[in-house]
């Protein structure tokens, strides 16, 4: 499990520094663009942002819908309802 | 009349802490866990709360997102831990580290301890490298470790564990503090001494540094700063307005780079502070202002009381629901069984009488053990300190086969396959399972593990404690009671 995870941390990382690198030049593109009549259009930027929070928001109810399926909910509970002494810090 | 005055409007809680305190008081709604010593164990603990809330703490009535978290990632070697993943996306891509700033009890604690008038240390290039360390407490503490422990069906909350103060404050100290738990006292050692001084080496940080534990250690912040980029809530710059004069930067106490950063808290004082006014709120026209420095209209007032009105009847409601006579009756409803067979659950009263069920076969009856040394260890697959301290229980088996009958009962509460879990194991133990939870609940137990239960040659209660049992103190209990 250890390397996925890892993997996923860094792809995560990579990805932003990506979309990171894109915004700033789609906005630098935007702002130096000679026609600015059509100012209430989204710009380039809020187009991507919106479609990564679309894209999370579909994968997050797709990852609790599948959590709810293998019982992940079950398990919360059962942790949150009893008491793991050593977690606490009692011993 | 005018000082008076002056005094009462410093005095007046901003709109900000008061919904700290609102959610403060909403995750810990169970105000009669803190009366009766025990925790809730509703079903809405398996709703994880946004913010760092200790769920073993009396008052809880969801679970914490990062204790939910390690827990999962501790049992991935079984199950992928696909909800809680789900949960922290959704709450992070909502409200992001609005959380931190609104929501979060630990960091309403910090800010009041910031109000202590002491002398402040102001952010600098030093603070700003250490709030690279919660991602590393991240990485090590909540996912490697636990991860690593996963592979040897471990389960080890490693920051709940070793650093968490919210569990020492909210579980341990909030827990011990009640005379019900006074025997609970007996477990306190090392390991409650190093957290006991993380927490006071934190809450003394945060009289002088704001928002210590917040800023450099909580991996929760580190998780929710990564969706600073696309939450739905938090503060927001007008780049073509700003006029880049740095009064933001100068006045946040966060060691942020810009406005709206993953150090960002999102806490809105910077609105104000704007002369440009380019600072608002993401999506104030869907709520109650977009920006501080602008006189609500009539129809924000009018919008801004229902809001409270709602959020004041949902509180309500759950203070009610929580605190209502008639839950929590199961602890009652024990001690009318233990009276009714006249046994009992402490030291020196016979055990109460029970049969339960072996992992491959047969039943385990307690009272065929009479003329033997019983020991009996409440245990569950999850419980990191119940799986380290199952061989102790082996040697003794092994050491006095004829003298002692050692039983493993798990909880009721199965996760996993234990037979599953038993087979990679190589313990020749009898474990057995408590079906209903009957067992350990007639023994005065119920929500804390591990728990070690020895019965004398007659039945007769010589030792009943929950906590850790090591090789020495149990030969330490058991040697006399073989000896007479």
């Amino acid at each position: 499990m250890l390397p996925p995870v890892l993997v996923g941390f860094t792809a995560y990382g990579i990805a932003m520094w990506m979309w990171d690198a894109s915004c700033k030049r789609q906005i630098t593109a935007a702002e130096t663009a000679e026609d600015n009549n059509n100012k209430s259009a989204p710009s380039p930027a809020s187009k991507n942002t919106m479609t990564v929070r679309l894209v999370l928001l579909a994968l997050a109810f797709l990852l609790i819908g599948m959590g709810i399926l293998n019982d992940g909910l079950t398990d919360i509970l059962m942790k949150a309802i009893n008491i793991c002494t050593e977690c606490i810090g009692l011993g | 009349m005018d000082k008076i005055k002056n005094v009462l409007r410093a005095l007046k809680p901003s709109r900000r802490r008061l919904i700290q305190v609102y959610a403060a008081l909403l995750y810990n709604a169970n105000l009669k866990g803190f009366i009766r010593g025990e925790i809730y164990a509703g079903s809405t603990k398996g709703l994880c709360v946004p913010g760092l809330n200790c769920y073993s703490c009396p008052g809880a009535v969801g679970a914490c997102p990062l204790g939910a978290l390690q827990n999962a990632l501790a049992s991935s070697d079984k199950k992928a831990p696909f909800f809680i993943l789900g949960i922290l996306l959704l709450t992070g891509l909502i409200l992001g580290r609005s959380i931190c700033g609104f929501l979060c009890p630990m960091g309403l604690l910090q800010e009041l301890l910031y109000k202590v008038p002491v002398p402040k240390v102001k952010k600098s290039r030093f603070t700003r490298l250490m709030s690279w360390l919660k991602y590393v407490i991240l990485l090590v503490f909540v996912v490697i470790i636990p991860l690593r422990y996963a592979a040897q069906s471990l389960p080890v909350p490693a920051f709940c564990k070793y650093i968490c103060p919210a569990g020492t404050l909210e579980g341990a100290i909030g827990l011990l503090s009640h005379p019900a738990n006074a025997d609970k006292l007996s477990l306190l050692g090392g390991l409650f001494t190093h957290k006991f001084l993380i927490l006071i080496v934190l809450a003394t940080a945060c009289m002088f540094i704001y928002r210590a534990f917040c800023r450099f250690l909580c991996p929760l912040g580190a998780i929710y700063g990564m969706f600073a980029r696309v939450a739905l809530a938090g503060v927001k710059v007008d780049r073509s307005a700003c006029t880049d004069c740095g009064r933001c930067m100068a006045h946040c106490k966060m060691d942020i780079r810009h406005v709206g950063d993953h150090e960002c808290i999102h806490c809105g004082e910077c609105i104000p502070v704007c002369p440009e006014k380019a600072i608002s709120w993401k999506g104030g026209k869907v709520l109650l202002a977009e920006n501080e420095t602008e006189v609500p209209s009539p129809r924000h007032v009018h919008r801004r009381m229902i809001a409270w009105a709602l959020a004041l009847l949902v509180l309500g409601g759950a203070l009610w629901y929580f605190n209502r006579p008639d839950a929590n009756t199961a602890a009652a409803s024990t001690e009318v069984q233990a009276g009714e067979t006249s046994t009992g659950c402490h030291v020196g009263d016979l055990c109460p009488d029970f049969t339960v069920p072996l992992y491959g076969g047969g039943e385990f009856h307690v009272r065929d053990q009479l003329g033997k040394v019983t020991v009996l260890n409440f245990w569950a697959t999850w419980c990191a300190p119940c799986c380290a301290e199952l061989p102790c229980f082996q040697q003794l088996q092994d050491a006095c086969p004829d003298t002692v009958t050692v039983i493993a009962i798990h909880s009721r509460l199965v996760t996993d396959d234990v037979e599953a879990y038993l087979a990679k194991q190589s313990y020749t133990l009898p474990f057995a399972l408590d079906t209903d939870g009957s067992v350990i609940a007639s023994l005065g137990g119920g929500t804390m593990l591990p728990m070690t239960v020895i019965l004398d040659r007659n039945g007769h209660i010589v030792y009943n404690a929950a906590g850790s049992m090591t090789h020495e103190k149990l030969s330490a209990l058991i040697l006399p009671l073989i000896a007479d």
